[in-house]
């Protein structure tokens, strides 16, 4: 049974007549990685979280179900226990003057008992590459330090899901790559994830499906190989760097292999390529 | 209760029709401390004219800013909203070390917060003239009523030698916060921070 | 800006940050109750010193505690002066001037040290109290009094973003001057007049932040339960109720005295 299953999702803002999601219908499978782009990512992480329609007014049908939950029809608090959110911006997640505090708010707001608070805290910690930093005041942390920090103290609440609304874009090239980092190692280790990101390099690698949102409906939901295949012609799509290589040069030569996502695969299959043409 | 165009009891509060508490969910406190948190940065600019009016006696400057974000916090988020304004800009003077006088002010900026939501009950539109003259006309009169046993008690002045200087702040303290008031209403209605 | 007081507190290396926040509350109520209750100039001395004794003994950083103390010689400078200049009695000297008469009170003078000495114990008791106090110990204290917790926590949320909205600001300065509008240029006297171009982007960067902090703070079950648990713990032990039973007790015994006219 998957873990997240959204079924004919329609959002109207207020005030306004074009629905910004309609009719999305999708499953995600538990330990998947989905990635979304396109218009309305944020609305429908906003509706997967359970912000709409708790937090933010508008009109909604259909239903979205997170790990046997409808989310309309449970309260806010216990979504948080299912799934988690991870804004854009850390400065905005940590309400907290320490890291330590940060990451034990959702489990006091829970009702976990103190014990359990502490040994959670560390595990989470620790998973992130922040053990050690409980005691550090969150605003003298990097952008990278804060982001991991905003992903500890949501992993401290246990949730099925994580979702993640462009975790990297207020961050350095360095932060990004902890950010990332530590993504995959959650992967590993079985996380659902869900993520809006607009780094094709990073997020391609890490995503098991993609989904493409254009006016308000899924027009492709695919493996990335076979996303990046369908989408070629979308200006509006990036491209990791490997891949609109391939792409660009399919036409005009003969290549071998799939289509490439990684620098490592890009160097597998364009490699004779460059050997041939450069020696 | 869908309002009419330009009109509005509370612009902002969306879980609360009644201006007591006003909106206390998240938003609305979160919203109010960080007007705080501005009102705190904007004193900044009010502290060299305040210093020189008896290091801080008789406050002009940092009256004009405190009644203008009092009522705003007030008229955006009710009565809870314009407390939290008020009351947790001294406590912060006070733990960062910026002010440490500030907590005289937790009830004078208490009773501004008090005006706001007077006045502002009495009015349709809180996003008006007379509404935002109502409120400063009110809360600077509240204020030196404040302030006279503020000195007479705490400080041992002679009030009666004072009332020039009372006068004068009263003075500014009418028609420059309503100008300010007005105009950020004005703004955020414009920039689609209200609600119905 | 002044280094934050609160970071001694989270640091925990004195006695003093074990304290229950209530204690250190009790005592800013007793030198209240003495600062108000007399202006007798050996009681306020000896509270002052009992201060200064009690940072010492905590090991408080002196330099930080003492620091916000010069933000207030402006206020006690014109308190002192006003009093001098405006008591009536035990005139020392007078003239004419401009045809009003000036007058110099020695008695005006000791009124305004005294006062003066009041503010100051205000003003230090109450930067001690920041100093020591942990703001989660704070809010948990405040919630054992039954303060619901989403304004108990206000606090907290209000020094933690501080930073942020006055870095905000810096960078609303530097955009608008960039524009042309420089308020470092204009009078000192005159910048609150002038301050619209800095007061409403900072209002709406307020009010946008607080939404996403809002929706992320409700994406954590904020206020989700009446009872939550707190990590922090906060226990009395005899040391407080000592510093308690003391401090009231001394308050109470000068509040009697001056009652009776004795101080």
């Amino acid at each position: 049974m998957p873990i997240l299953s959204v079924r004919n999702l329609t959002f109207t803002y207020p005030g306004v007549t074009e629905p910004a999601l309609a009719g999305v219908s999708f499953d995600v499978e538990r330990g998947e990685c989905l990635a979304i782009f396109g218009a309305a990512k944020s609305t429908l992480c906003l509706c997967l979280a359970g912000a709409i329609p708790h937090l933010i007014s508008g009109q909604m049908e259909g239903e979205v179900i997170v790990d046997g939950l409808l989310t309309r029809a449970v309260r806010l608090p216990e979504l948080a226990t299912k799934v988690g959110m991870v804004l854009q911006d850390p400065e905005n997640t940590l309400f907290n003057i320490t890291v330590g505090g940060d990451v034990v708010f959702g489990m006091e707001n829970l009702g976990v008992p103190r014990d359990e608070m502490a040994a959670r805290m560390e595990e989470a910690m620790t998973l992130v590459g922040l053990a050690g930093f409980h005691a550090r005041m969150s605003h003298e942390l990097s952008g990278g330090q804060k982001q991991r920090a905003s992903v500890a103290a949501v992993l401290a609440m246990r949730p099925s899901i994580l979702i993640l609304d462009e975790p990297t874009r207020e961050l350095d090239p360095l932060g990004t790559e902890e950010v990332f980092g530590l993504l995959a190692r959650l992967k590993e280790r079985g996380t659902t994830i869900v993520i809006v990101e607009n780094d094709p390099d990073h997020v391609a690698p890490l995503a098991d499906r993609m989904l493409l949102l254009r006016h308000g409906r899924v027009e492709v939901l695919a493996p990335p190989r076979e996303f990046y295949a369908r989408v070629r012609d979308d200006p509006k799509i990036r491209f990791p760097q490997v891949t609109e290589l391939y792409l660009a040069l399919q036409g005009r030569a003969a290549l071998p292999g799939r289509i490439p996502i990684t620098l490592e695969e890009g160097i597998e299959t364009l490699g004779p390529l460059y050997r041939r043409v450069c020696h | 209760m869908a309002a009419k165009a330009g009109e509005f009891t509370i612009p902002l509060a969306k879980m609360s029709i009644k201006p007591v508490p006003g909106r206390v969910d998240s938003k609305g406190i979160v919203s109010s401390i960080f007007l705080s948190l501005a009102m705190i940065g904007l004193l900044q600019f009010a502290e060299r004219l305040d210093t020189f009016f008896f290091g801080g006696l008789f406050p002009v400057a940092g009256r004009i800013i405190s009644i203008t974000m009092i009522g705003l916090g007030t008229m955006l988020y009710g009565l809870v909203g314009g407390i939290i304004v008020a009351d947790i800009n001294p406590l912060i003077a006070t733990a960062t070390g910026t002010s440490p006088i500030a907590p005289f002010w937790l009830l004078t900026n208490a009773a501004q917060a008090v005006c706001a939501w007077l006045v502002g009950a009495r009015f349709k539109n809180v996003i008006s003239w007379p509404c935002v003259v109502a409120y400063t006309v009110a809360a600077s009169v509240v204020l030196v009523a404040m302030y006279i046993p503020l000195h007479v008690f705490y400080f041992k002045m002679p009030w009666q030698k004072m009332l020039n200087l009372y006068a004068f702040q009263t003075l500014l303290s009418i028609p420059v916060p309503a100008i300010f008031l007005r105009g950020l209403l004005g703004v955020i209605r414009n920039a689609g921070f209200v609600e119905e | 800006m002044a280094r934050l007081l609160y970071t001694f507190a989270l640091e925990g290396r004195s006695w003093v940050t074990r304290l229950h926040p209530m204690t250190m509350a009790t005592l800013v109520l007793s030198v209240a109750i003495v600062a108000f209750s007399t202006l007798h100039l050996g009681v306020l001395g000896a509270t002052l010193l009992v201060l200064l004794l009690f940072m010492v003994v905590g090991r408080l950083p002196t330099r930080t505690t003492l620091a916000p103390m010069v933000l207030i010689l402006p206020l006690c400078f014109f308190i002192t002066l006003i009093q001098t200049l405006a008591r009536p009695e035990g005139i020392v000297a007078s003239w004419n001037l401009l045809g009003r008469e000036i007058t110099i009170s020695a008695v005006g003078f000791i009124l305004g040290l005294r006062i003066t000495l009041r503010v100051v114990l205000l003003a230090m008791i109450l930067t001690i109290f920041f100093t020591v106090v942990h703001p989660a110990k704070f809010t948990k204290a405040l919630c054992d009094l039954r303060v619901p917790f989403k304004y108990a926590y206000s606090f907290t949320l209000a020094l933690r973003f501080l930073p942020l909205m006055l870095e905000e600001l810096a960078t609303i300065k530097n955009a608008q001057q960039s524009r042309g509008y420089d308020i470092d240029q204009v009078n000192p006297f005159l910048r609150v007049f002038r301050i619209f171009p800095l007061m409403v982007p900072l209002v709406l960067i307020a009010l946008r932040r607080a939404s996403t902090i809002a929706l992320a703070l409700d994406l954590r079950a904020f206020d989700a339960r009446p009872d939550r648990t707190f990590f922090v713990d906060v226990n009395r032990g005899p040391l407080d109720l000592g510093l308690r039973a003391v401090g009231l007790s001394a308050a109470a015994v000068v509040l009697i005295a001056a009652i009776a006219g004795w101080l």
